[in-house]
């Protein structure tokens, strides 16, 4: 069985760089470790061709025009700068990023109820940006985590915070998604980023920024047996410690037909809806989009 | 219910939970329910599988539960679970 594209891509980082960084920004300035990224970033620039091609692709799709050497090293930027982050949220030294919250009533309410949810992102911005809003709002929130790729990286983030494995749930094994029904059905909100199809798992096919792309089946499968609301989260980063915070609902419940053809275009109806939003806020913040592989391929 | 009387019922509820497109008999007592050679699965399934069995006869499949990789194995073993904690 042939893997799916995103896990043919070696993770490209170094485990004592990526340490030596981590320590930088908790213990010095989170400053300092974004002036660090400039050469990093150049060197990716000037020798991971791979990522470059991948990069231009979808910059070009998304913005339209002539891609430099300059956006590509943006884009790049934009993704280490938010490794950064995502330390500092794990590790709760966020006392320095400004968050503005929309739609945050869609959350309160749902937890006034106890009711679990379904919150679904994309590799996109950043997840872990939740870490200070539940923190302050005391949400439960597991992500459901395909764990095979990003070994360093999730090494360095146990280090920062060793609780870091109890947020998570790893993709795979049948007794994950039980664990997930017990945990919505006592109010708490499962995390889930539905823009990779994982080995073996059925996809419909949608259009993302003008190309037909496949997206999995699974997360829509997913909130109808769990029958809980599925929220739409994106956390975008600007680059400079601020975040924009979007809640969406997307259905209160989502029920699917029996039948095979029409629970496929059900599915098929509700991921389109989710890349449509997805498309919006890259349309706005196209640096955010973090699937450095080729998205479109068949 | 003798137990193969019990065994050709899991069967029917396999398929017709999870919308199989193989009849109740092809399925044999020890084909693999998630390995690709067998009836190739996914933890999806197992969800609505679990859900299906919880309904029909009571049997709640915890993910606490250290054997639930050994009650999955294939339609024997799904159905032995079954029959030992069945509540209606």
């Amino acid at each position: 069985m042939e893997k799916p594209v995103w896990l043919q891509y070696k993770e490209r980082s170094n485990l004592v760089a990526l340490r030596f960084i981590s320590w930088v920004t908790l213990k010095i300035s989170r400053r300092l470790s974004y002036a660090m990224l400039y050469p990093i970033c150049s060197y990716y620039v000037l020798f991971y061709w791979k990522g470059n091609r991948v990069s231009r692709n979808y910059l070009t799709k998304i913005l339209q025009r002539k891609i430099t050497w300059k956006d590509t090293f943006q884009h790049y930027l934009r993704f280490a700068k938010n490794l950064i982050d995502r330390l500092h949220f794990m590790s709760a030294h966020e006392t320095h990023y400004h968050i503005k919250r929309h739609d945050f009533g869609i959350i309160d309410a749902l937890v006034e109820k106890n009711q679990g949810c379904l919150l679904m992102s994309a590799h996109m911005g950043s997840f872990e940006v939740l870490r200070a809003l539940a923190a302050k709002k005391s949400i439960a929130v597991k992500l459901l985590m395909y764990q095979e790729n990003a070994k360093r990286v999730q090494q360095i983030f146990q280090q920062v915070n060793p609780n870091f494995l109890d947020d998570i749930l790893p993709i795979g094994s049948p007794n994950t998604l039980l664990k997930a029904k017990e945990l919505v059905d006592s109010g708490h909100f499962i995390g889930i980023l539905g823009d990779r199809a994982s080995l073996n798992e059925k996809t419909v096919i949608v259009d993302f920024l003008g190309e037909a792309a496949f997206f999995p089946q699974g997360p829509i499968l997913l909130a109808s047996l769990l029958k809980v609301p599925l929220v739409l989260f994106f956390g975008i980063n600007h680059g400079d410690g601020s975040y924009d915070v979007y809640f969406e609902k997307l259905a209160d419940c989502i029920e699917l037909p029996r039948e095979r053809v029409a629970k496929e275009e059900l599915i098929q109806y509700w991921m389109q809806r989710y890349a449509d939003r997805i498309a919006h806020h890259l349309t706005i913040s196209p640096f955010n989009w973090f699937n450095f592989y080729d998205f479109w391929k068949k | 219910m003798s137990s193969t009387a019990l065994e050709q019922e899991v069967a029917s509820l396999l398929v017709s939970a999870l919308n199989l497109e193989v009849l109740p008999d092809e399925i044999s007592l020890d084909m693999p329910l998630f390995q690709d050679e067998g009836l190739g699965l996914d933890s999806i399934d197992a969800l609505e599988l679990a859900l299906a069995i919880s309904k029909q006869y009571g049997v709640e499949i915890k993910s606490e539960d250290a054997e639930n990789k050994q009650i999955f194995t294939n339609l024997r073993s799904l159905t032995k679970h079954i029959q030992q904690h069945r509540t209606c």
